[in-house]
């Protein structure tokens, strides 16, 4: 019998607009397969993936597959950050996501939660926000930090695609 | 000698502002020293990379850095000292921010900054 080597990870993504099975999905791992209809993205969808679909709680689960290594790993971050494994898995998922799609972005604990910043330099996002509404351009916001202008593009550009985000980051920080 | 360290968020022409009010005015910008080392270091770890130099870090008010340097407090870790600008005062505004520094320091620079964090304009 060949050796288990991989395990089934679920996690609720938050704010993911439609299901993402890879072609892998398993509706087994659910209840049985009641289909429910269009979702609000207008997908058919099987019970499983409809869980928590609504508009009060948007997120849908997302099952895959990873390395039992990988598990242990995940869950000993988990129970020393005192959270589920799925509310781990989820997070992790998120930011790398984001941060394959901005690089130059990462995610570190803050007061509120987590915060987007640039890890290079200790800079939250919502401060380079800060600084470029006063400099007004991107030359000046990057002589203010000393830093090159891509640095800055970085955040500007993370900054618009998510701006309620970095306005919550930015209030939990500076009570603002 | 060196005492106090300007913080990422500050910009080297804060520090230079500094310096043109008091030529001899004991601030280095994060960036600058330790040949830059801990410019990428977390909060916990600079605030304990300052402590063990004796050094206070300035930099603008942020929830979590309070918050780190409270629990180093608490937890008996200790830190130097922290000065923070509030958020009234304008991250550009260089000459504002090296006024409050350097009027601080004139008053305050004999104080004993362990574990004791001032923010500027004070209350």
């Amino acid at each position: 019998m060949a050796k288990r080597d991989s395990c089934m990870a679920e996690c609720d993504i938050l704010g993911v607009g439609a299901a993402f099975t890879g072609g892998l999905a398993r509706p087994s791992l659910g209840r049985p397969g009641k289909n429910l209809g269009p979702n609000r993205c207008g997908l058919h969808l099987d019970i499983v993936y409809s869980v928590n679909d609504t508009a009060d709680m948007p997120t849908i689960v997302q099952s895959c597959r990873i390395e039992e290594g990988d598990a242990a790993l995940l869950s000993r971050q988990a129970k020393r950050r005192q959270i589920e494994v799925s509310t781990l898995s989820s997070l992790y998922l998120k930011e790398k996501a984001l941060e394959e799609e901005f690089p130059g972005i990462g995610f570190r604990d803050a007061a509120g939660g987590r915060e987007a910043y640039l890890p290079g330099q200790r800079v939250a996002v919502w401060e380079v926000v800060d600084v470029y509404r006063e400099a007004k351009t991107i030359s000046r916001t990057a002589d203010h930090f000393g830093w090159p202008e891509y640095l800055v593009k970085c955040a500007l550009a993370y900054a618009k695609q998510l701006p309620a985000e970095i306005a919550a980051q930015r209030h939990w920080e500076a009570g603002e | 000698m060196i005492r106090l360290v300007a913080d990422a968020n500050l910009s080297r022409r804060f520090v230079a502002a500094c310096l043109r009010l008091d030529e001899g005015f004991p601030i280095v910008h994060l960036a600058d020293w330790i040949s830059g080392k801990h410019r990428i270091s977390k909060d916990p770890v600079l605030l304990e990379a300052l402590r063990e130099q004796g050094l206070i870090l300035v930099s603008f008010d942020r929830r979590t850095l309070a918050m780190h340097a409270g629990e180093r407090t608490r937890s008996g870790g200790g830190h130097a000292g922290v000065i923070l600008f509030r958020r009234s005062v304008s991250p550009m505004d260089y000459g504002k921010q090296s006024r409050l520094v350097v009027e601080l320091w004139k008053e305050a620079g004999d104080w004993d900054w362990s574990d004791r964090i001032e923010y500027l304009p004070r209350a």
